[in-house]
């Protein structure tokens, strides 16, 4: 920064084009940065460690729906088009 | 040449056939991709800046988050006046535009072109750099090299200037469209001051120059007529089309529907030469030739008249000259089917007083318009229905708008320099015109314009103009009320907007101008120049012109909302000069009766195999007069009416058609005066006998790849006289045949009548046409719908679900009460305009796929607009927005066979494109035939600024997966998940795209569970009913009958 040059981001976690992720629903119903990034701050090198895979989504989504983690809910999470559109 | 090679990355075989071979020729999409590539080449590195300049957003929000649309308000001007836009800005990419709803000409809706001028703003074909072109004198354009903005301003600047021109600008001709911009009028005000003998002139395909000379001999000034459909029962319209074309359309279906909803007195009449969106709601329909609607209205005129005299004896008395009475042996010679429909009009207008409104084409003589305007005065509905305001646009009726003049002009050999400000006069000026040449004779001529079209191609210097999303202005609606025009983006291509250029020929300098007095310390360059400062100038000057506050806010304001507060044309009281009147009635007696006797003379109809009939040139329906034609969503879009895509063509009658032995597809030779054209042929029921329908727009010779070659250019056929009305024209047949794109051949419902459009009558004396409105004036209506259900005889059940063993889907995983979106349409509202068509295309990411697969039938769009006919004479035209029916019981979802297409909870028929593998079961199954297969990669074809306009939101969906409607998914699940990060659930309203743009306010969206849900019961009403209801797929889409008056 003290350069005065752009940072040179670099994409790590990354979910294919047709997925649409809200990182704001998310940590709004309570999900941790950690859940799906890992434990960003114990690594050198930061690297995925989520598979990120629809099932591992899915997963998740089903034990939510289940135990009612939602604070608010108006559709059901494991529609398609929750994620797709 | 491989396209790899070229940049695009997109897959060119057909899905399915794994060879990769193509058909012949190069077709249109790879001549867009190749020109698509090369402009990605050409250094478009996807430079999104916002404008230097604070725009602000409609809603003022909080922040700007990345990844989260941002509206603003700006306004489009097309002929010459604003409608007021949102346009929707993802991370400074403006994808969408909507109507914004404080904008009168507006409220909430935007119209096809509006909308797909987003697709115009990165147009790979736009003119991007000034370019100067060398030639030799009087020969044509031969070569032009990039220049730059720097040296035209050295060619033009204030040492140049008044060397080329002249010290008082007598060698200057300014080109203009008609505007009714203030800041346009403010700029040319200053360029008289500097060039006081400087020419300028107005022309435009659409400029309605018979209009204003009529008004200015029938009323003493130029006014413009503004009509009140809220309180009209009785609507003529004479070959107008109020509800689907004009500065004022949108307002104005949106009125009627609305005044049609609450009452079913409400009668709409309609006498035209070719089928219209108006005429799609008329109660009573005529075909009638151009002068037809003359004689019709010279009727109309005489039956009106008389009636005035004959029920108040002391209107006797009045100035009239009793010898230019009409009396019954001097009327226009009508047929019988003429005079009945006046008859019938005379007594629908006697039983509306002071509430009808009578409108007639612009493009009639100015003895007809005048006459309508008298219909209007003796019918009273002046003053009620409908006032006048003080015509806002620049200099309208005078000298300056009369092509004879811009001809002389330009004819004369005095110009040294002309400058062209938008527009496309070689390609809008009729054929004998020979812009092209008369350009060749000035010194060198100016063009400031998008694209490189004819007019570039003749000029000497072609300079870029911004897209309106690309420029700061001031523009004026229909009815006086002024708009700020904001930038969304800054400009893609370093064009300049008219206000700039004309504020550097006129050498003003905006920074160092306060309150609009002259800075006359050096003339300014261009660069010093900017449109914020120009407009900002105006603003302020013309609110201390009309002494109100003048502050810092009041501009924010204006700028955020999109209309400028307090500022629109006041009414005029004028009524019309009864001399004028009657001498009008009297000259249009005598031409009625010279032409009805040249058509004695002429051989009746076919002769040879020669016809010899009327033609009437009109506007496209969705190129408008050319300028959209380089804008593949309107090429692609079906014309309301033929379903015609990529052509344009001769409108016929069947009769006619069959006389002359041609069918649709049949080549023919169209001959006028002063030129001859060969087109194709299309059969349109309901057209007037004898005579002929051509859409100008098309033929275009420009260098934009899209608009090229596309279909005729029947402006060969007119000559600087005739109008766009030609009284004789002559056809035959070339014994060729091309193939149409028509995207709905068949017309006819073939006897299903009641399963595809329902059926409803309407009682007499019931109120209300069984439509709730939550409002003061509906809640009456509203009870009388409850009493009226019985009244309204339907012959379908009303109620929703057939019998069934399932249980319907309400228990859902959220739980009952869990939203279910539905939509109804009512059929009895919609005018086909297809201003859903494009809203669903840029809200929903959808290809184009050129004119070789719409042939094949591949076109993509999610939503189309069925049109039925009733028969041969068209008594009766249908028309039906089909889009994804979300059956309950969906038969696609039975026949994927990897579950790409299935039920959400909340009601919705869910197409996951990633699981799709294209068996295209789905489609085959679907009995509405709404599914869309990528064919081809479609998307990969987009052209490099094209793929800024994608809308993030939606996935582009790549070859070899279906498609179709999601119920605008990704604003339901937006909507819902703002109210779930606020902390409540979701209950606001979501609008559809296609729902939101609907002028006429025909479709409503929202969720069956909801409170006070409208859709819940729009859908129980008893003229509800879903298409194809015996087939038991349970649609979530139902439709609302078309009323039907009873009879007798």
């Amino acid at each position: 920064m003290q350069t005065g040059s752009a940072i040179r981001w670099k994409r790590v976690t990354q979910v294919p084009d047709f997925v649409y992720f809200n990182h704001a629903m998310h940590v709004t119903n309570k999900v941790t940065c950690e859940t799906c990034h890992g434990q960003v701050s114990e690594m050198a090198v930061v690297r995925q460690t989520r598979p990120l895979t629809m099932s591992w989504c899915v997963d998740c989504h089903r034990d939510a729906e289940k135990a009612s983690v939602a604070v608010t809910r108006s559709h059901s999470l494991t529609d398609c088009t929750t994620c797709h559109r | 040449m491989h396209i790899p090679e070229l940049g695009g990355a997109s897959d060119l075989r057909e899905f399915g056939d794994e060879q990769g071979t193509r058909p012949a020729g190069l077709p249109r999409r790879d001549c867009v991709k190749l020109l698509g590539a090369s402009a990605a080449l050409a250094g478009m590195s996807a430079c999104v800046r916002a404008p230097d300049e604070e725009i602000l957003p409609f809603v003022r929000a909080s922040h700007n988050l990345p990844g989260v649309p941002v509206h603003y308000a700006t306004s489009m001007s097309l002929d010459g006046f604003a409608t007021g836009l949102l346009v929707e800005s993802h991370d400074g990419r403006p994808t969408k535009i909507e109507g914004n709803p404080e904008h009168p000409a507006s409220l909430g809706a935007a119209g096809i072109f509006e909308q797909a001028s987003v697709l115009g703003l990165y147009d790979p074909h736009r003119l991007k750099s000034p370019r100067l072109a060398s030639r030799k004198p009087n020969r044509p354009w031969i070569d032009s090299r990039p220049s730059s903005w720097h040296k035209f301003e050295q060619a033009f600047d204030n040492a140049n200037l008044p060397r080329r021109v002249g010290v008082r600008g007598e060698g200057l001709m300014l080109l203009l469209e008609p505007t009714a911009s203030p800041l346009t009028a403010a700029m040319l005000a200053r360029v008289r001051e500097r060039f006081p003998a400087c020419r300028v002139h107005f022309h435009s395909l659409n400029q309605n120059a018979e209009q204003s000379v009529a008004s200015l001999t029938g009323f003493g000034e130029v006014v413009l007529p503004q009509y009140d459909f809220r309180a009209a029962d009785v609507v003529v319209s004479l070959g107008a089309d109020p509800l689907g074309w004009g500065p004022f359309h949108l307002r104005h279906a949106h009125d009627f529907s609305d005044r049609r909803r609450r009452s079913n007195r409400v009668r709409l009449y309609c006498a035209e030469t070719c089928p219209s969106s108006t005429s799609t709601l008329a109660d009573d329909r005529i075909a009638v030739t151009p002068s037809g609607i003359a004689r019709l209205v010279a009727g109309i005129y005489d039956e009106v008249a008389r009636r005035r005299d004959s029920d108040t004896g002391k209107l006797a008395s009045s100035p009239i000259d009793d010898l230019n009475r009409p009396t019954a042996n001097d009327r226009p010679t009508l047929n019988e089917r003429e005079q009945a429909w006046i008859g019938r009009i005379s007594q629908a207008l006697r039983s509306a007083p002071q509430s009808s409104i009578v409108v007639c084409d612009s493009s009639q003589s100015e003895a007809v318009q005048l006459l309508v305007h008298a219909i209007n005065f003796e019918l009273g509905n002046i003053g009620s229905t409908v006032w006048y305001t003080r015509s806002s646009i620049i200099e309208a009726g005078s000298r300056s708008h009369q092509l004879s003049s811009l001809m002389e002009g330009l004819g004369s050999g005095e110009v040294d320099t002309l400058i062209v400000l938008n527009g496309n006069p070689a390609y809008t000026l009729p054929a004998n015109a020979d812009f092209a040449a008369r350009a060749r004779v000035v010194n060198s001529s100016v063009y400031l314009g998008q694209f490189d079209n004819e007019t570039a191609r003749v000029s000497t210097w072609q300079l870029p103009a911004t897209h309106f999303l690309e420029e700061w202005g001031i523009e004026c609606a229909y009815n006086g009320v002024q708009s700020i025009v904001q930038p969304l983006i800054s400009p893609l291509y370093a064009g300049r907007s008219v206000a700039e250029l004309l504020a550097f020929i006129a050498g003003v300098d905006p920074g160092k101008e306060t309150n609009g007095t002259v800075g006359s310390a050096g003339i300014p360059s261009l660069g010093q120049i900017s449109g914020y400062d120009l407009v900002r100038a105006q603003f302020f000057a013309a609110n201390s012109a009309a002494s109100r506050v003048n502050s810092e806010e009041t501009w924010r304001d204006a700028v955020r909302r999109g209309v400028v507060e307090n500022f629109s044309s006041p009414r005029v009281s004028v009524t019309p000069r009864q001399s004028e009147v009657l001498s009008a009635r009297g000259l249009l007696h005598r031409q009625l009766a010279a032409e009805a006797g040249v058509r004695g003379e002429r051989p009746k109809a076919v002769a040879n195999e020669v016809a010899s009939v009327e033609l009437s040139l009109q506007l496209s329906r969705t190129v408008h007069d050319g300028r959209f034609a380089d804008n593949a969503w309107l090429q692609e879009l079906p014309d309301p009416i033929t379903k015609l895509t990529w052509d344009n063509a001769a409108l016929m009658a069947p009769g006619l058609a069959a006389q002359l032995r041609l069918e649709t597809g049949d080549v023919a030779t169209v001959k006028s005066e002063v030129g001859s054209v060969e087109i194709p042929v299309l059969i349109v029921p309901g057209h007037a006998e004898d005579s002929l329908t051509i859409a100008l727009g098309y033929g275009r010779e420009g260098a934009e790849a899209i608009a090229r070659a596309v279909g005729v250019n029947a402006n060969a056929l007119r000559s600087s006289t005739s109008g766009m009305n030609i009284s004789d024209a002559k056809v035959s047949s070339t014994g060729r045949r091309v193939e149409l794109a028509i995207t709905q051949r068949h017309w006819l419902v073939e006897g299903r009548g009641e399963s595809i459009l329902g059926h409803a009558v309407i009682a007499r004396g019931v109120e209300g046409r069984g439509v709730e409105s939550s409002d003061a004036e509906g809640s009456g209506v509203d009870q009388q719908i409850g009493d009226s259900l019985h009244p309204v005889s339907t012959k379908r059940k009303s109620s929703r679900r057939p019998l069934t063993l399932y249980e319907p889907p309400t228990d859902t995983k959220v739980g009952v009460g869990a939203d279910q979106w539905a939509m109804t349409i009512d059929l009895d509202q919609c005018t086909g305009c297809s201003a859903c068509v494009v809203a669903c295309q840029s809200e929903n990411n959808i290809p184009v796929v050129g004119k070789e697969d719409v042939l094949k039938g591949r076109e993509m769009h999610w939503i189309r607009i069925d049109r039925y006919l009733s028969d041969d004479s068209a008594s009766r035209i249908d028309v039906q927005p089909m889009l994804c029916q979300h059956c309950e019981k969906a038969p696609c979802e039975y026949v994927c066979p990897v579950n790409a297409t299935v039920h959400s909870d909340d009601g919705l028929n869910e197409m996951v494109y990633n699981r799709c593998v294209g068996t295209r079961f789905c489609s085959n199954n679907c009995p509405y035939k709404v599914r869309r297969f990528n064919w081809y990669e479609y998307n990969g074809d987009v052209s490099e600024p094209g793929k800024m306009q994608k809308n993030p939101d939606v996935t582009v969906r790549a070859r070899g997966v279906m498609e179709k409607c999601t119920f605008c998914i990704q604003r339901i699940r937006r909507a819902q998940r703002e109210a779930e990060l606020a902390g409540e659930p979701y209950t606001g309203p979501v609008q559809t795209a296609c729902q939101q743009t609907c002028p006429s306010q025909a479709i409503v969206f929202g969720s069956l569970t909801s409170r006070d849900s409208e859709v819940a019961a729009l859908s129980e009403l008893p003229r509800a009913f879903s298409a194809l209801e015996e087939l038991g797929t349970i649609p979530r889409v139902r439709y609302l009958s078309k009323l039907k008056p009873e009879e007798g």
